[in-house]
């Protein structure tokens, strides 16, 4: 008795016997009536319209973008989970409108080391409204810009922007690298032949052809929706 | 104070103008770029010349905002910021003036950056007033005025105010002027003192008075819009009165005279003592002026006055005429009533002085 128990659980633990995977949750939901469907369906969609399938925006999710009325909609509660979701049911949940094309699955890029904020970062400011075309309204001098002289962010704060910036290149080399446009090294920069491979990628698929990682390539290469 | 330069990575190699959007369905020209993500050091935006990292502001106080990305220097100027009243194009930074109180001395080199701001001009939001200044503008008088006539021709619901020392307009330019498009042209011309040897030491230019009276003959037979300013400092705050008199007899053709308080920065900034004029201790020759002025039925107003410095019957006239994104209001003032019909302070005049000057209301 006590070993059977021993391997039962053991197996639970691997995952084996498991009653509820999600493949079996899908299985279940392909069998249900339409509007069953649509609600599972919606655990699968994007609450907001903008969604950028990476680890570190979770964190920006959870505490920085809590503000945000607009785009986050009505259900913000699920957004955290979307993106694991969004990953798994790329495989097993076919014919929603979302994915037309089942995309490779490039394996994840090592996770960046988290940049700490930087000294310089300002508090933001959208406080200012519409006013009337007055003259009054008008600079009270002619002192523009000059005020805030490019002021030499420390050293740590550059290298972390840089590598805020090279996370999402990665993800558009791994990205063209899939679709088999690329074939260099997954270094976050864009050099000639990350170029070569977006204007190839571009043109294969219709879309404009810059050479430049556009709105358009996020989107095809799902990286980031609308 | 609102951050005008934000530190900026780009895939880009040469600097170019794009407007940001948070949210995608706004995005209507192929000049936006679009939001992908925002994590706690700031946003990062994608457009037809790829990929935009921000820091420093969040994606929503961006929204809409007009920006000039410099990949070289890496940093991104907004240049037209949504919803402000206050945005300023800065064309060129040399001067054929040296005024004493300068706020922001000129340089000999020039950067031209036209071209991006005729861009910027485009992409502007709806009926706006863009602000053109310097160094002075009409050294490049020719960009200016084509800037002016392309700008104004594809967006007829923007207005320019212009800062110039008008010491370049001929009667050449006048056919140019009369065009339509300069009806929505006010020009801020610097007029310190009735004294053409006053005006003339101010602004360190020999016979710059005589060339302004040659100016403002051009810009009155084009009918152009011009908005008169008027620096106090020690040297002309007793001018004022006579200066009044000139102003309404004379120049009568101009649309306002701003009467406006010393910008503690620049050159203003280490000759602080010398030159501040003190119109709470001395606001005589002010009030005359302004009830000179007000009895030939001119606009006349006081720029950079904080309103508890200024006498109550005149107090009307003091608006809230300091840059949003440079302002600021004294530790003394947080008992005020009146912090939102009122100038405050610029962001870099020194709180000592502030707090020991006003009352608050």
């Amino acid at each position: 008795m006590i070993p059977k128990k021993f391997l039962v659980s053991s197996l639970l633990a691997a995952g084996f016997l498991k009653p509820q995977t999600i493949q079996a949750q899908l299985t279940q939901a392909a069998s249900m009536p339409i509007d069953e469907g649509a609600k599972l369906f919606q655990i699968f969609t994007q609450d907001h319209p903008l969604f950028f399938a990476d680890h570190r925006s979770h964190r920006s999710h959870s505490s920085h973008r809590s503000h945000s009325s607009h785009r986050s909609g009505s259900g913000g509660h699920y957004s955290h989970t979307s993106h694991t979701s969004h990953r798994s049911s790329t495989g097993g949940y076919s014919g929603t409108p979302l994915y037309q094309t089942p995309a490779p699955r490039p394996s994840e890029p090592s996770p960046t080391p988290t940049p700490t904020p930087s000294e310089d970062t300002a508090a933001p400011s959208s406080t200012s409204t519409l006013g009337p075309r007055s003259l009054l309204q008008m600079p009270s001098s002619a002192a523009p810009d000059r005020a805030t002289p490019p002021q030499l962010s420390p050293s740590a704060a550059i290298q972390a922007r840089a590598e805020r910036f090279k996370a999402i290149v990665r993800r558009v080399q791994i990205g063209l690298m899939g679709q088999g446009e690329y074939r260099g090294i997954i270094d976050g920069d864009v050099g000639p032949a990350t170029r070569a491979a977006l204007r190839r990628f571009q043109t294969i698929h219709g879309l404009s052809v810059t050479g430049t990682i556009t709105p358009q390539v996020l989107d095809a290469l799902r990286i980031a929706s609308n | 104070m609102i951050p005008l330069s934000l530190p900026a990575a780009s895939e880009a190699t040469r600097p170019y103008v794009t407007r940001l959007r948070v949210d995608p369905t706004t995005a209507i020209d192929e000049a936006d770029a679009i939001l992908v993500v925002e994590d706690e050091e700031g946003p990062s935006f994608s457009g037809l010349h790829g990929l935009l990292t921000l820091e420093g502001v969040c994606a929503d106080a961006l929204e809409g905002d007009v920006v000039l990305v410099q990949p070289d220097i890496g940093r991104a100027e907004r240049l037209l910021r949504r919803g402000s009243p206050h945005n300023t194009l800065l064309v060129t930074e040399r001067c054929d003036q040296l005024c004493v109180m300068c706020s922001q001395p000129p340089k000999k080199t020039h950067v031209d950056r036209f071209a991006f701001f005729e861009q910027a001009c485009l992409l502007a939001e709806p009926n706006i007033v863009i602000g053109i200044t310097g160094g002075e503008p009409t050294l490049y008088k020719d960009d200016l005025f084509g800037l002016i006539e392309r700008v104004g021709l594809a967006r007829p619901d923007i207005e320019f105010h212009i800062l110039t020392n008008a010491q370049h307009f001929e009667a050449s330019d006048i056919d140019r002027l009369r065009q339509d498009i300069f009806r929505r042209v006010s020009w801020g011309i610097p007029l310190y003192s009735h004294e053409p040897a006053r005006h003339d030491e101010i602004v360190g230019k020999a016979g710059a008075f005589d060339r302004l009276q040659s100016s403002f003959h051009a810009l009155l037979l084009a009918g152009a819009r011009i908005e008169l300013r008027t620096v106090l400092i020690q040297d002309n705050i007793d001018d004022l009165p006579q200066l009044a008199r000139l102003v309404t007899s004379r120049l009568c053709f101009i649309e306002s005279w701003s009467i406006m308080q010393l910008e503690k920065t620049g050159f203003a900034r280490n000759r602080w003592v010398g030159l501040f004029a003190d119109h709470k201790l001395s606001f005589e020759p002010v009030a005359t002026a302004l009830d000179y002025v007000l009895l030939h039925g001119k606009a006349v107003h006081l720029f950079n006055f904080p309103r508890c410095t200024v006498p109550a019957e005149y107090r009307a006239l003091a608006p809230a005429s300091i840059s949003d994104w440079k302002r600021k209001f004294a530790p003394a003032c947080a008992t005020c009533r009146e912090q939102d019909q009122c100038c405050g302070f610029f962001e870099w005049h020194p709180d000592e002085h502030a707090n020991a000057w006003i009352s608050p209301l």
